[in-house]
């Protein structure tokens, strides 16, 4: 059996060869920039949708695990100029690391009270963020952090590269058995226990990959801005919720995708001034009311659609 | 050979005592069915073996070893599987997918070694479930008699030493029963899967089970043959009331 390529498929891999040559076409040096924060705010994404989207763990706190990418490279950047090349590892180690030994405990808890611990967990790093202020600069945040690169075009190739990394990466995991595992955890933990599955090991581990790339991405994105402070980090673990749920959970594209869009549109709609933050409202509510399974989710089985309608084959067999 | 050996099991909620010290055997190979009227304590007991509810007082044995107070996870994976009366697909996924989440626990992994051979083994039991056709569709498209095939064909998939069925006929019609009714002794027959059933729809389960243990307010009442059992004045009493068996008799 030949393996067809999907429609979705080729719209997303077209979609990637143009911000590839996007460059190249125009020299617009705002909208690379623009397309560059959009690219790490995909895979912020996408690294959540991997735990909540997956199994339905809502976490509310996936600042936190941003944070600890940002900072990591702030703190050490007082003290080191520290290359990218050294700081991703170390941030994926330590927001791994991060990730487990919060979801160890968390992931134990139940429907709102999860969401809850998560969102503690990112309340209590904000508020240490401004106690302890002699190192971590308070509000003011921490500068003279190495850049990406030298200029705009190559930083942005390489947060392009990353995220295409990073999404394929997670994509992968959500169509392995493993993510598959996630999925049946999220439909029902009991059935999956009575089965032989370790549901916990399995909620902790996923919990670790997703803090293991929120964590990466902040790192970059320090480096992008040269800069790491609250304002880029506390505010997103609500940013990324809306995000998702515009783009579509469950299948790390669809997510990313509305990383990516609802970044850019959000940037798109500072020329209404006042009026932005309605207008983005606006929208994300009108999706959830009339498309809750998200944006990208719905085109995604719009083009795809067989032409055997489902249950097709229980219609025959009742016949019968 | 006991393969299944329960002794003074005792669970209590607050001043019920929902299972109150229930012993019995279950043999290697046996399809025993437990009969009880409802609130007789049976899907408890069902939760107290295999681990999703803590037993207060007493022992399971599982093949010689002491598995009280493990993990529900451990349990399956020793090959002890339950499903639920209440069905639990796993939703937004097609049946081949849920019958692979089975194949995904420690246990299975040693059992099947490649991608390949993953796939022969589930669609032979999609096969013997009778659920062949329908592999590709999406579990929320199936009717109910189906969503009952499928909870026996998932613990089925975990190659199970003994298998735990908790009502699987509740809510499905005469016609529905049948292939599921097969699929049970099938597994049973080739397999050699050891069968421990609840069920309260006597006609089908007295023709399915070989020896019955009948359970009243947490209590083991009666255990024998089915003709024994539906003879027995103590079961008639159960389900009609006190002098039922008069009644019945009369």
């Amino acid at each position: 059996m030949k393996k067809k390529i999907s429609i979705p498929t080729i719209l997303v891999l077209l979609g990637t060869l143009l911000l590839f040559l996007f460059p190249v076409i125009s020299g617009d040096l705002y909208l690379i920039t623009v397309f560059s924060i959009a690219l790490i705010y995909a895979v912020y994404a996408a690294s959540w949708d991997l735990l909540s989207g997956f199994t339905g763990k809502e976490n509310f706190g996936h600042g936190a695990y941003i944070a600890i990418g940002a900072y990591m490279l702030g703190l050490l950047s007082q003290r080191f100029a520290i290359q990218p090349y050294l700081s991703i590892p170390i941030a994926a180690v330590l927001s791994f690391i991060f990730g487990i030994l919060i979801g160890l405990p968390t992931l134990r808890l139940k429907g709102p009270y999860f969401a809850l611990a998560t969102l503690a967990v990112a309340t209590i790093m904000e508020k240490m963020t401004y106690s302890f202020s002699d190192f971590t600069g308070g509000e003011d945040g921490l500068y003279g952090i190495e850049f990406l690169t030298g200029d705009e075009i190559s930083s942005f190739y390489f947060v392009l590269i990353f995220a295409v990394i990073a999404i394929f990466i997670l994509y992968r995991i959500g169509k392995s058995n493993f993510g598959l595992t996630l999925k049946a955890i999220k439909s029902d933990d009991d059935a999956a226990k009575a089965l032989g599955i370790y549901t916990d090991r399995f909620k902790v581990l996923a919990f670790g990959i997703s803090a293991t790339f929120a964590g990466i991405a902040g790192t970059i994105s320090g480096h992008y801005y040269s800069y790491v402070g609250p304002d880029i980090v506390y505010p997103l673990s609500l940013t990324i919720i809306i995000m998702c749920v515009v783009g579509g959970l469950g299948g790390i594209i669809p997510a990313a995708l509305g990383g990516f869009a609802l970044s850019y549109l959000s940037e798109m709609l500072r020329d209404f001034g006042d009026w932005n933050q309605l207008i983005y409202s606006g929208i994300l509510m009108l999706t959830v009311i009339f498309l809750p399974r998200g944006v990208f989710n719905i085109i995604g089985d719009l083009l795809k659609r067989s032409k055997n309608s489902p249950g097709d084959m229980i219609s025959k067999e009742v016949k019968k | 050979m006991s393969i299944l050996t329960i002794q003074h099991l005792l669970k209590q909620f607050g001043g019920l005592k929902a299972v109150n010290e229930v012993s019995f055997d279950v043999e290697k190979g046996e399809r025993v069915g437990i009969l009880g009227p409802n609130g007789a304590g049976k899907t408890t007991l069902f939760n107290l073996i295999t681990g999703f509810i803590k037993t207060d007082s007493g022992t399971v044995l599982f093949q010689d070893d002491n598995i009280t107070g493990m993990s529900p996870e451990k349990i399956a994976n020793m090959g002890l599987v339950r499903t639920f009366q209440i069905v639990k697909p796993f939703k937004e996924l097609t049946v081949y997918d849920n019958l692979k989440i089975a194949t995904l626990s420690q246990k299975m992994k040693k059992e099947i070694k490649s991608e390949p051979e993953r796939k022969i083994w589930i669609e032979k039991i999609a096969e013997m479930s009778e659920l062949s056709h329908v592999l590709s569709e999406n579990v929320e498209l199936l009717p109910h008699g189906y969503l009952k095939k499928l909870e026996v064909a998932k613990a089925l998939t975990s190659n199970p030493t003994i298998i735990l069925l908790d009502e699987p006929f509740a809510g499905l019609t005469y016609h529905e029963i049948d292939p599921i009714s097969r699929v049970i002794i099938r597994a049973n027959e080739e397999n050699g899967t050891t069968i421990v059933l609840i069920e309260h729809r006597l006609k089908e389960f007295m023709k399915l089970v070989e020896r019955i243990v009948a359970i009243d307010y947490g209590e083991k009442i009666a255990e024998g043959t089915p003709t024994e059992i539906i003879n027995n004045p103590k079961v008639i009493e159960s389900y009609l009331g006190k002098g039922g068996a008069d009644l019945v008799n009369s």
